[in-house]
Order: structure tokens, then C-alpha cells, then sequence
């Protein structure tokens, strides 16, 4: 086994005896999702967006609309503590592995692989204990935007961990993904066009496409699945700088 | 102010193995009205083959900060540091990853030293059972006492034979029987020609040392014959060793 798959490896398994995230694996998909589905009044709403790439409205079921939303929500905050505590782990410890003879590209790969493979398992998870409720109307877009929202804020849960301790870390990546999902991109609370600063989330593109291909036939929203694939992978390049500066010195 | 450099080379014989040349440190902070702490302000020194060497001062004076700039964990901000040879690093706190196993500990870390399976299982099982702690193999670290995880610590920067061993205050935790333990290794490792560099705050230690660099007022001052009443010298280890 070379460095890298030893050190992704030996992080799994690490990863897995954090019962902290395995708990929130378990307790957050059903008291999340499931309760949504089984506590919100089933009525019709009107919910804006896209159709024919027009902003328009279109009458859905209040459940559904919750199912959209609080599935990226789930997803987005557990991978974002997984990220969170990956990075406060990372910068005490992974600058001896560096010491240890591991270039910087190898520990990054390992971690990051890591992450990838801990977002991959909490959407799948997310996904599944949506269906049980809900069949999005598009499920392979609307899981492929649930990827790329998932693997953004697991990412900023990287970067905040670099500038935050463990507790602010944690209460701000509690916050943000209810702020962002929850509030600004949910179609239920804003009815309109989100303001310009409500945009500059991370949530905003996917969701765009959740609610686009979770409930509407057509896919209006494929420029959006780039724009958001964007906003991954200029959140990817500051976490590995980041992590980079964090566990390396000369 | 000068960029600072840092190279490593491979060791060939007993020559110096760290040299350090005008180093400095200034801890900083970003945000506005808190001050900048400078810990070094030209920091010269030597390690040579065989030695073992002390590093002592007061709490605060910039050892630990010394020591990171010397292993490569913390960047100068200028000054040069040149390394030759592989190197083991012991920090104070135990950086060691809380819920992996004492073996998967091993096995991470040789594999960054690029060590075979075989040879990992060997310097586990070696330092198992010199230092005393191989029914813990499979414990996790975060279920070992404070004197077994600095075990592992020490270990794991030892089990590549390392030709400069840095130690910040190693012995942490020890009870006497494995502090003596240490003292007998960290001679033989001397007798051998590795370089044992090490942050001492004990002052009956001093007379183990061949060389003692005291950090003050960010400088470095050799103050071995200061120190030093019974001077062990490196030849005299390795005669003791020979016996």
C-alpha cells in the first residue's frame, strides 16, 4: 500500500469510530426528513421556478416542497462537521505526518478522499430516507446537485475549521446550512427572485436545481448545476491552500 | 530582512546535522491593536553526530518555538536551516491521532518513513517491549494513560532510526523505571551516531549532555562549561556503550 491509500485508509476507519458524526448520521436523516414529511399540513403552495427559463410559479404540495429543502439541509450540515472536524484534527496533528516523510499532496489526497468518501455515504443516506416520502421528479439530477451541495459545505466545513475553534466552528456550521437552505434559497419563504447577497451562498444554484427537478418534469436549471459546480471548486482550491498552510511549514 | 531557507541532505558521516544561522520568529496576529510577540531574534546553532545536546531556558524564552523551526513543523521568518538525514520529532503534547489504535498508529507513521510492513511490525513489536507497553497494541489512544501515549509518541519518532531525534521534554508522564529507560536509549542512540536533541527542564539531567544550548532574550548561547559540572563526553558514552 503506498502513503496515500494508507493514510486514507487509517481515516476511515478513524472517521468511522467518530460517534459523534455516525450519530448525527443516524438521528439527523430521520428527525429531519422524516418528520418534515410527517408533521407539515399537506396543501397546495405556490413555489417559484423555472419553467421554459422563465421564473415562474407553480402550485406543489407543502410536504414535497419540505422534502426538497430539508434534505439538502441534512446533508449539507453533517458533511459540513464532518469537514469542520477534519480540519481541527488535521491542523494539530497531520504536520507530524509531514515530518514522518508524507508530501503535502499525499496527506491532502487522503483527507479530502475522506471527506469525498463521508459526503457520498451522508447524501446517499439523506436521499434514502427522503424516498421512503417523496420521489423527486428527476431523481439523477436532483441526487447530482444534492452531491455538489453536500461536497461545498463539507469544504467550508474544512475552511472554517482553519479560522475557528471547535465550538464557534460547530455552532456556525449548525447555522449556516438552516440559514442558507432553509431560509434565503427556500421557495416557501422567499417568493420572489432572492435578494443578490442571498445568492452568493452556497446553496443557491442547487437548490435552484433540487426544487427545479424535484418537482417539475423538465430541467431548466442545467446552467445552474455548472454555476454551482463553480462555486465547488473555487471552495475546493481555498480549502486545499488552506489545509495546505495549516499542516505544512518547509 | 532575509527569505529564509531550509534544505536536507542525506547524512554521510559524523559532520553536522543541524545547523542553524540567524533565525527569527515573530508570533503576530492579523487583527488590529494586539501586539506582535518576536521569540527569536538570531538564533545560532549546531548538532553534530553523536551528540546529545540540551536545549534549556525559562518558560516562554522560545525553546518549543527552536525546536518546531529546527524538525520543520513551524517556518522561520528568516534566517536558514539546514538538515541532513532523516529525522525523528517527539513533540511536548502527543500528536497522535486520538481513535486510532496503537498498530494503526505504527502503521501510519512508517509508512510515511517509508518503511516495509515487515520492517513497522519489527520497531513496534522492539519498542513494545522495551518501553513496556505491548498489551496496549490494540488499545486506542485515547483509551491509554498519559505516561503510554507519550510512550507511543517517543516511539513513533524513533522507529525509523532517525539520524537527529528531537525531543521536546520526552519524558513527561514517565514513571522513574521508563525514565531510566529513555536515559539508556537515548545513550545508545548516541553510542550509534544519532544526533539526540533534547528540551530539558531538569536541572540533575544536565549532567547527560555533552552539549547545552541555552534560549535567552532570543539568542542561543552555548553554556555547557557553565552548566555543566560532570561532563559526559560524547567519546566516554560510546566507551560506556562498547562495555
Amino acid at each position: 500500500m503506498n502513503r496515500t491509500t494508507t493514510a486514507f485508509s487509517i481515516g476511515i476507519k478513524e472517521q468511522a469510530r467518530n460517534y459523534v458524526l455516525v450519530a448525527l448520521l443516524v438521528v439527523l436523516p430521520v428527525s429531519f426528513i422524516t418528520l418534515a414529511f410527517a408533521v407539515t399540513q399537506d396543501v397546495e403552495m405556490p413555489v417559484r421556478t423555472l419553467v421554459d427559463g422563465e421564473t415562474a410559479t407553480v402550485m406543489r404540495g407543502m410536504p414535497e416542497v419540505h422534502g426538497v429543502i430539508m434534505t439538502p439541509i441534512t446533508s449539507a450540515l453533517i458533511a459540513g462537521l464532518a469537514g469542520l472536524f477534519l480540519m481541527r484534527e488535521a491542523k494539530d496533528t497531520d504536520g507530524r505526518l509531514a515530518v514522518a516523510g508524507y508530501r503535502a499532496w499525499q496527506v491532502i489526497a487522503a483527507r479530502f478522499g475522506v471527506l469525498a468518501a463521508i459526503t457520498l455515504i451522508v447524501t446517499g443516506v439523506s436521499v434514502g430516507v427522503m424516498l421512503i416520502d417523496f420521489q423527486p421528479e428527476q431523481l439523477w439530477w436532483f441526487i447530482t446537485a444534492m452531491l455538489v451541495v453536500s461536497v461545498t459545505y463539507g469544504l467550508i466545513g474544512m475552511l472554517v475549521g482553519a479560522v475557528l475553534d471547535r465550538l464557534a466552528g460547530m455552532w456556525l456550521m449548525l447555522i449556516l446550512p438552516m440559514l442558507d437552505i432553509g431560509l434565503f434559497q427556500d421557495p416557501l419563504f422567499i417568493q420572489s427572485e432572492p435578494d443578490w447577497w442571498m445568492k452568493l451562498f452556497p446553496g443557491y444554484w442547487p437548490v435552484r436545481v433540487m426544487v427545479d427537478t424535484g418537482l417539475t418534469t423538465d430541467v431548466d436549471t442545467a446552467l445552474s448545476l455548472v454555476w454551482a459546480t463553480g462555486y465547488l471548486l473555487l471552495v475546493a482550491v481555498l480549502a486545499i491552500g488552506i489545509y495546505y498552510r495549516a499542516t505544512q511549514a518547509s | 530582512m532575509e527569505a529564509p531557507t531550509t534544505s536536507t541532505t542525506e547524512a554521510t558521516t559524523s559532520e553536522v546535522l543541524v545547523r542553524a544561522d540567524e533565525i527569527e520568529k515573530t508570533y503576530g496576529s492579523n487583527l488590529p491593536f494586539t501586539r506582535s510577540v518576536p521569540v527569536l531574534t538570531g538564533a545560532n546553532l549546531e548538532i553534530r553526530a553523536g551528540e546529545i545536546v540540551g536545549i534549556v531556558g525559562g518558560n516562554g524564552s522560545g525553546k518549543s518555538t527552536l525546536m518546531n523551526i529546527l524538525v520543520g513543523v513551524l517556518k522561520q521568518d528568516s534566517g536558514a536551516v539546514e538538515r541532513t538525514g532523516t529525522v525523528g520529532w517527539c513533540p511536548q503534547e502527543p500528536l497522535l491521532y486520538d481513535r486510532l489504535t496503537v498498530t494503526e498508529t505504527f502503521r501510519l507513521f512508517g509508512s510515511g518513513y517509508g518503511m516495509t510492513a515487515e520492517e513497522i511490525d519489527e520497531a513496534k513489536r522492539r519498542f513494545a517491549s522495551k518501553l513496556d507497553f505491548e498489551q496496549y497494541l490494540d488499545y486506542r489512544i485515547d483509551q491509554l494513560s498519559g505516561g503510554n501515549r507519550q510512550k507511543i509518541n517517543l516511539s513513533i519518532a524513533l522507529m525509523h532510526d532517525p539520524d537527529v531525534l528531537m525531543l521536546d521534554e520526552p519524558y513527561t508522564g514517565f514513571d522513574w523505571e521508563t525514565y531510566l529507560i529513555f536515559w539508556d536509549l537515548a545513550d545508545e542512540l548516541a553510542a550509534d551516531g544519532t544526533a539526540v536533541v533534547m528540551i530539558s527542564h531538569l536541572i540533575e539531567e544536565q549532567s547527560r549532555l555533552d552539549r547545552i544550548y541555552e534560549v535567552r532574550d532570543g539568542h542561543v548561547y552555548d553554556v555547557t562549561e557553565r552548566e555543566s559540572e560532570t561532563e559526559a563526553t560524547t567519546g566516554e558514552r560510546r566507551r560506556k556503550a562498547d562495555e
